[in-house]
This record gives C-alpha cells, structure tokens and sequence, in this order.
C-alpha cells in the first residue's frame, strides 16, 4: 500500500476526539463553522485521507451534522460551512419548477449554495423565490430539506464527478461506521442481556451472525481506505457499493439479535437504520451503483484495485 | 540461472512492473513462455506437472527467488513482493500452479521453526524440483484437528509414525508431507502434537487417491505404517507442532487469500468475455451477478493488500485473519455460483464447461478447509467482539 499517515497516531486521537466532541455538540446544525474552527481545512491539505475521520465519527455516533456538504471544499477553494444542494430526484414535492432541486441536508440560510447544473459543479445564488420543504421521509427528526432553486449561476466549478467520487467515499466511511455503530449495540446487547439461564450472545447464531457482519464490515472498510488512499472514479465506487451492503447486513443482524428492545425508539439503534438508509440515496444508490459496475465488468472495463 | 536483481532487490511497485512488462514479452512469440503457455494439460497430473515446469522456469529467471531470503536461495523481500508476483502472473492470465499454494502455507513457517530443513528443502520447492503435502486432517479429525490421533513413538534417532491422514493436499503426487503427529497422549490434545516433514517414498506409506466431487483426484488418503522419520525432520520442538501449526495458519489465511482473488479476477474477467461474445447471455441478471462478484473479488483484494502489508511489516495478523478467510469464501463462491447461472445451460449440459464446473465444486470446499466459516466466525466472535463463550 505505501501510504504513510501525516500525522503520528498520537494526534489522530485527539484529532478524532476533537471531531467527536464537535458532532456531539452540533446536534441537528451544520458542522462547517465548527470545523473551521478546529483547523480543519489544514488537516486535510496536510493529509486529504484524514477527511475520511469526520465521516466515521458522523456515523458511528449516528449524528446528523450536514458533514456530506464539506467534501466540495476538499476539492474546490470554497468555504468549509459552504451549502449543497444534492441533486436527488425530486419526490411529490410542489413549487414550480426552478433552474435546479435536489436535497439539502438541513434547511439554508446562505446567500449562495452549490450544486449540479449540466453535469457541473456551480456556485449559485439563493434567491427568496427558492422553495425549501423538509423531507417527510423515512430519517424521523432529519433535518433534511426538498429545495428548488431559482438563482442565477455565480461559478463554475469544475466536473460533477470528481465532487461525487469524494462525496461517495465520505458516504461510504460514513456506512460503514453506521454498521459499526449497530454491530457494537447489538454487542453490547448479547453480552448482557440472558435467557435460559445464560447470555443470549453465547448461542451460536447470534455469534455467527455478528461475526459473518463484521467481516463484511472490514471488507468495506478495506475499500473505503483504498478509495481514499487511491482516489478513483471506480474505487469511490466499488467503496460506495460495499458499505451500503455491509450497513445494510450489520443494521439487519443487528436488529435480529437485539430483540423487541432494538425494534423501539427507546434504543439507538433504529438510528443507524435510518440515516444509513437516507444516506444510500443521496450520491448514488447500491442498486444503481451495482447495475453500472455490471455493465462495466462486461463492457471490459475492470481495472485493479490498488497493488500490494 | 540469472542475474536479473544482483543489482539489488526492487521495491515492490518497480519489481511489480518489471514483472508486468517481461511477461507480457514472454507469453508472446519467442518469448520464454510461449512453448509453455502453448501446452494445454488434460489432466489434473499433467496440470501439476505444468505448474511445476512454470515455477522452474520463474525461478530460473529470478523473479520467484524475489520475496524469500538468501538462507533458501531467495533475493530477499517479503509476502508484499510475493504477493505482487502471484498477481501479475494471474493478471497476465496465467494461473498460479497448485505446487505454489502449499509454499506459502508451509514455507514461511517452515523457515521460522526449522530453518535447517528450510536452507535444505525449500530451494527445490521455490524452483519446482519438488512437491510437498500437507497431512493435517484425519478421517476422526477435522474441525477438530487437535483431537488428531496419528502417532509418533519417540525411538533411537526420531520417531515411528502409524496412524491415517485424509485429504491430503497434492497428497498422491507430494515428494514430501508436512504432517501433524499425536507425541503425547489423547487426553493433552494441542499440547501433545508434533510437526514433522515426512519423505513420501519413506517404508510404510501407502497413498490412495480420493476423487473429489468434480472428478479431480488432488487429494489423497495417507496411510502410516510404522514409518520411521528422523529427529532432524522435527519443524520446531516435540509437542509444540500445534503452535508451528497455528503460526502457519495465518499465513494460509493472508498469503492464500492473496494468490486466490489473483486467480478470482481472472476467472471474472474470462466470465465477462463469454458473456460479451454471447448476447442471449447478456442480460441485467447477469450483469447484477457479474456485479456481485467484482464487488466480492474487490473487498477480499483490498483487504489482502492490507494484511499483507501488516504481515510484510512483520506484524502478527493474529485472530483477524479469520475476516480473509471468510471474505475468501464469499469470494469464490459468489463468482462460481455467478458462473453457473451466468453460463445457464452451458454450464450443466455443455462439453467446454469443465474448468467451471471444477471451480464450482472447489469453491464449495472453501468454506470447508483450512478452518470452515463455522470456525472462522467462532474465531471472531470470542477474540474479535468479546462475545461470551459459546454454551456459557
């Protein structure tokens, strides 16, 4: 692999800790200002790969801080607490038809935000015209917002792609902390909770099924460090895809093994089902994702993933 | 011979791309390959014969002695360099031969518990001069394996070996058998057990092929009979053969891994051209299952180049090796099951399905041997989650 880290394990704890301390405390807000603060745009020029923490924390903590909306300024020279507008077809949602829509993952209140115009990156005016409606959906109590935009192109950034391979590795560390997150409470759960005289995590399926889930975890985590050790169009991909497979079975075993407890509101874990499910919509489905890879596979289009 | 790393021992991306360049040269017109590569084996015998000619000539041109030490006829380097070799030669479609695979289950260890043995054997293993075994499992001792009951009674000058081995890896064809013996009594299990390299044309062995479920005969029963195998034979001391054994392991799991998602990519990549060549087989259910297995392949890959990396550094991969082995066995089995359903009619009733059908059953056998995903996933859950004990 090669890679070395920029920064001594002794700082990564901290480092970890700061951002951990930042997205306990930012409830339902944006994270942008916060991470500005912090000294985040200098982390993560000295050492892109580390941008990858603020999404592992987001997710193992379930945390809702907008976090997704900082991977533009990672490409682009624009500022940290800057707002996005993710173009996600829109569902059942009225307001007359504006120059562009998509999610935003909170309400906005900037004079400008960025978004996808014709398959680029644009800097664009917010406008009093523009239509803001939270998304009733599946994520209760997400701050998500439906937002039809009316303003006028101030900038053009660059190709869309290259902002969504970023935005997918983020996604994808995200998932994968999210499954972490469900696995450890469903750890947690077993080792405590007995019947028939013992704790239920000494029967063997439930061993068995949280072992078989980690694995897939670390399988995903091993192509969510190469994509963002080895930045590519296809190994952003292929990252994206594995985590929201392995979210999608820690979040099921998990369930399974928790019991009528992990299926109430009272216990975090449905939190971890929510946002990693919301997430698979945002930057490209696993669905989705996996019919082009097909294609791809087909079409002759495989290339290696990383080297030894 | 050659003198192609005299000059000193590449990093492994120069060693990586020089192999990539020579081999493309050598599978072609004139190239050192082509006579070989134009061989087609028909039989698993001739196939093994045909690694073996494979590792000659590689180990002949230097670039397999890349990855071993001095001490067994190497270069230097480590599993990253090895890794980068069973890579590029599954890249440039060329398979890596079976007489390979025990090498980098036996061999590392072998040159850790006994480096004399190592210095004296491995040499002829690397280049192909010989083939060895692995005796582990018994018909009473699988999953089970410290339960093993062949014995070896201490005599003047080593040991006399009686007892049975099943599935006996290369077993029928093996110049030599790395095998798990019973010094203690039954009721010490792990602690009682010896590792010893056992010649297979020693008085007493008796081999009988078994066929595997696909035909192929690449296992055997092993029969001891009084065999008498010298001290000096013994990997690593009387009695800590289970320890040797578990060291091994993690390399069966890391280094295995490695030559095998090699081996998976290719056969992906020829599953795609068939379907590219045939448009009634292209059709999004196969896409999705293509899909599938890239995916498959591209976490075990990616998680390989990890552990090799830690293993290269000299880190002790320890319990997690036991997520290899299970992203291994999703691995192989996802693509032969997309091979089956992609192939349809092909695959069951056609004649040029063979290779196939052979991977098909093998995959079946991944989650089986070496420690099955029962195993594996017991592994994880007491020393990865801290789960409590199974029947506690």
């Amino acid at each position: 692999m090669g890679h070395t880290p920029a920064f001594d394990a002794g700082t990564m704890a901290l480092l970890r800790e700061s951002v951990n301390e930042l997205l306990r405390d930012a409830g339902v807000g944006h994270i942008g200002l916060a991470l500005t603060d912090l000294g985040w745009s200098e982390v993560v020029r000295e050492s892109p790969a580390m941008a990858r923490m603020l999404f592992d924390e987001q997710g193992a903590l379930a945390a809702d801080a907008a976090s997704l909306d900082t991977v533009v300024s990672l490409i682009h020279a624009v500022p940290l607490d800057s707002r996005v507008v993710w173009p996600v077809p829109k569902v059942g949602v009225d307001g007359s038809g504006g120059a562009y829509s998509g999610i935003a993952l909170g309400r906005i209140e900037a004079e400008t935000l960025v978004t996808r115009l014709d398959s680029e990156v644009v800097v664009v005016e917010a406008t009093s015209s523009d239509v803001q409606r939270p998304v009733d959906g599946f994520d209760r109590g997400s701050a998500a917002a439906w937002y039809v935009g009316h303003g006028r192109v101030l900038d053009r950034l660059g190709p869309w792609d290259a902002v969504q391979a970023v935005a997918r590795r983020a996604v994808a560390s995200e998932l994968v902390g999210l499954g972490r997150g469900a696995l450890d409470l469903a750890v947690e759960h077993v080792g405590s909770r007995e019947q028939f005289g013992r704790p239920i995590g000494s029967f063997q399926s439930v061993r068995h099924r949280l072992a078989q889930a980690y694995a897939r975890l670390k399988g995903a985590d091993a192509l969510v460090t190469l994509a963002w050790d080895e930045p590519s169009l296809d190994g952003s991909r292929s990252a994206r895809v594995a985590a929201g497979q392995a979210h999608e079975i820690a979040v099921s075993e998990s369930i399974q093994v928790c019991g009528a407890m992990g299926l109430s509101n009272e216990h975090r874990l449905p939190r971890y089902v929510r946002r990693g499910f919301f997430l698979d919509r945002l930057v490209g489905a696993t669905d989705d994702l996996l019919a082009e890879i097909g294609r791809s596979v087909i079409d002759e289009k495989i290339v290696r993933l990383g080297a030894f | 011979m050659t003198a192609r790393f005299e000059a000193g021992l590449p990093t492994v991306p120069d060693y990586a791309a020089s192999l990539r360049g020579w081999l493309r040269g050598a599978l072609s017109s004139g190239g050192a390959l082509e006579d070989w590569s134009e061989r087609a084996p028909d039989s698993h015998v001739d196939e093994v014969r045909h690694g073996l000619e494979l590792a000659r000539i590689m180990w002949s041109e230097g670039w397999k002695r890349v990855g071993w030490p001095a001490e067994v006829g190497g270069v230097g380097g480590g599993p990253r360099h090895r890794a980068a070799y069973y890579d590029e030669l599954a890249w440039a479609g060329v398979d890596v031969p079976d007489s390979d695979l025990p090498v980098e289950v036996l061999g590392p260890g072998t040159l850790a518990h006994a480096p004399e043995l190592a210095a004296r054997f491995l040499p002829n293993v690397l280049a192909g001069r010989e083939l060895w075994g692995q005796g582990f499992s018994e018909p009473d001792a699988g999953s089970d394996l410290a339960g093993l009951r062949t014995r070896a009674r201490p005599v003047d000058g080593g040991y006399v070996v009686s007892g049975q081995k099943t599935w006996t890896s290369n077993g029928y064809l093996a110049d030599r058998l790395w095998v798990l013996v019973r010094t203690g009594t039954p009721e010490e299990r792990h602690r009682g057990i010896t590792a010893l390299l056992i010649d297979a044309d020693s008085p007493g062995i008796s081999r009988r092929p078994l066929e595997f479920a696909s035909g192929v005969e690449e296992m055997c029963e092993t029969f001891f009979e009084d065999v008498f195998v010298s001290e000096d034979r013994r990997v690593g001391d009387e009695n800590r053969g289970w320890y040797v054994a578990m060291d091994l392991l993690q390399y069966e799991r890391s280094m295995y891994a490695a030559q095998r998602q090699g081996h998976l990519l290719s056969r992906l990549r020829d599953l795609a051209a068939i379907v590219r060549s045939d448009s009634e087989k292209d059709t999004p259910e196969a896409a999705r299952m293509l899909a599938e297995a890239w995916q498959a392949v591209s976490e075990l890959r990616a998680r390989c180049i990890q552990t090799v990396g830690r293993l290269d550094a000299g880190e002790v991969v320890g319990p997690e090796a036991s997520v290899d082995k299970l992203l291994l066995v999703r691995a192989e089995q996802v693509v032969f099951d997309a091979s089956r359903r992609v192939l349809r009619d092909d695959f069951v009733l056609g004649s040029q399905a063979r290779r196939w059908r052979d991977g098909w059953w093998y995959s079946r056998a991944a989650s089986i041997y070496g420690g099955s995903v029962e195993i594996q996933r017991s592994i994880l859950a007491d020393r990865v989650l801290g789960l409590p004990k199974e029947g506690s």
